[in-house]
């Protein structure tokens, strides 16, 4: 029982990871991303990789957040042309094309996914039990958390909340916006690569079908119910979302109707989410 | 201080600006007048950088700014006060202020400014934890000008700085905006529709008709040009016609 209880736990914080870096983008400087899975996909998949080439874990954990952040590149410097919904279907795109590469490559083992991958250990000190493995992921989170409520207070995040209230007026304010834009997918994707990574070494095995794209409309969804913008708001809403399923697990055959009906009523009584300030029409088809 | 020749801009396929011309010296307050399209704020963007100039050309102090990135332009001194009083609703008056000096680094002064801005602008002052949004539209646009000053600009662009605002309130700013180039010796460039406000304040103006500018000169000498009368001031109508 407590191995099951502290399972949950450590998949709540990984979506809470998920959700934390995806609400940077969309709550703090208004990029709505459709694809956000992807990012964790490549993060798990590059660890992976590199785990099972023969590289520690330690680098293996920081190089997957660098290769991520490499391919939010590669998204954002084409796609940051587009705004709003435009953005959203590209992002959609991306996140279609990374499950369909990931499937096809020889090297990522194709639709069977990557088997094996060891387990993390930090120092030569294993992390194979449960509650070492909570804890190392719980201070990574921390430390996502702490320098994400800084970045935010900083003239960096003054940038993204003035480009995402209006990025035109952004502008008049001498704001590079293309710049912070892309400063923005860096740090979101390199946080979600992370998270793919530490997901990688938990589960020991990773298929590209876990990656598509109802697990990035998931992560927007914790996003939305938590609030658009707020840090707590993003933990509250990964932590509700991955929990819910569980609770309803005796109501198996109904357990989607609960689900759904909760966040229709969500919507409606509180469409800011639990913690937020905006609602989604803020951020989303909203005029110019 | 600020030179525009012979500039053009184009959005698509519309020709907006077909080759204007127009220079403010330092210390000056120049006005541009002109009605509904008459491409008076794609001319105020070209300068700022924020829409692409075809051709011509815009230097400020000597220096060609016209393919300079709008920040640049920011720091070499040109505010931009948008029109419609595009203040950040949902971020604190201010951050909208601290925004507004966004690409400063003496971060002392900048503290020393906002306590200026609030002097300059009272109604600021006490609601500087509020969110921007909900000012009201005097107070809004009067945030968006004290957050065009933080930059420190030495040419001010001022884009309809009176839309929809009730006359007293328009007057209060105006006060402001005098004040500003009088005390402070800020060039300033206005657009303004009201024709009557404008030609009052400034030295000098220039009229601008789809996107050509038709009359330019001293404002005592525009307001007794009988086609400003007519097409602007509305007054003395039968004057002119018969």
């Amino acid at each position: 029982m407590t191995a099951y209880i502290l399972h949950v736990c450590i998949i709540m914080v990984l979506f809470s990871m998920l959700s934390l870096s995806l609400n940077i983008a969309v709550g703090m400087t208004g990029l709505v991303s459709l694809g956000h899975a992807a990012f964790f996909g490549i993060g798990a998949y590059a660890s992976g990789l590199m785990m099972l080439c023969g590289l520690p874990f330690e680098v293996s954990l920081v190089l997957s957040g660098i290769v991520t952040s490499v391919f939010g590149i590669i998204l954002a410097v084409p796609s940051l042309r587009v705004k709003d919904d435009y953005l959203a279907i590209v992002t959609l795109g991306f996140g279609i094309i990374a499950v369909i590469i990931l499937m096809n490559m020889d090297i990522t083992g194709g639709p069977d996914g990557l088997t094996g991958i060891p387990p993390a250990s930090v120092f030569g000190v294993a992390l194979t039990s449960k509650p070492v493995y909570f804890a190392f992921c719980s201070s990574i989170l921390a430390i996502m958390v702490l320098t994400t409520s800084r970045l935010k207070a900083s003239k960096v995040g003054r940038a993204w909340a003035a480009i995402r209230d209006n990025d035109t007026v952004a502008m008049f304010m001498g704001i590079n916006i293309y710049y912070y834009k892309v400063l923005c997918i860096v740090i979101s994707s390199f946080w979600a690569g992370i998270a793919g990574s530490l997901y990688a070494h938990y589960t020991g095995y990773i298929n590209p079908m876990t990656f598509g794209m109802q697990t990035s409309i998931m992560i927007l969804a914790m996003v939305v119910l938590g609030g658009i913008g707020s840090i707590p708001g993003s933990i509250i809403g990964a932590s509700v979302l991955v929990l819910l399923p569980e609770l309803l697990r005796r109501f198996e055959a109904h357990q989607g109707i609960f689900y759904g009906a909760l966040l229709v009523t969500m919507m409606v009584l509180r469409p800011q989410g639990i913690m937020g300030r905006m609602k989604v029409t803020d951020i989303f088809a909203r005029g110019s | 201080m600020l030179v525009v020749s012979n500039l053009h801009c184009y959005y698509g396929r519309i020709h907006a600006l077909k080759g204007i011309s127009l220079h403010v010296k330092s210390g000056e307050i120049v006005v541009l007048i002109g009605g509904n399209g008459a491409g008076k704020s794609t001319a105020l963007k070209a300068i700022s950088g924020i829409v692409q100039a075809a051709s011509g050309t815009v230097t400020f102090n000597n220096n060609d700014i016209t393919h300079v990135s709008p920040d640049k332009i920011v720091m070499a001194g040109i505010s931009h006060v948008p029109e419609g009083r595009r203040i950040f609703p949902r971020l604190t008056v201010e951050d909208n202020l601290l925004l507004g000096a966004f690409t400063r680094r003496d971060s002392s002064e900048i503290k020393k400014d906002m306590e200026k801005m609030k002097e300059l602008f009272p109604v600021l002052a006490n609601r500087s934890k509020q969110y921007a949004g909900t000012l009201s539209g005097g107070e809004q646009q009067m945030l968006a000008i004290a957050r065009g000053l933080m930059s420190r600009p030495s040419l001010l662009l001022l884009d309809e700085p009176t839309m929809g605002l009730a006359p007293v309130i328009a007057q209060d700013i105006y006060r402001q905006v005098i004040y500003l180039n009088e005390e402070q010796g800020l060039a300033i460039l206005i657009v303004e529709q009201n024709a009557r406000i404008a030609l009052g304040l400034a030295e000098r103006g220039y009229i601008i008709e789809t996107g050509r500018i038709v009359l330019e000169g001293n404002c005592r000498e525009l307001k007794q040009s009988n086609e400003i009368k007519r097409a602007y001031l509305g007054k003395d109508y039968r004057e002119v016609w018969e």
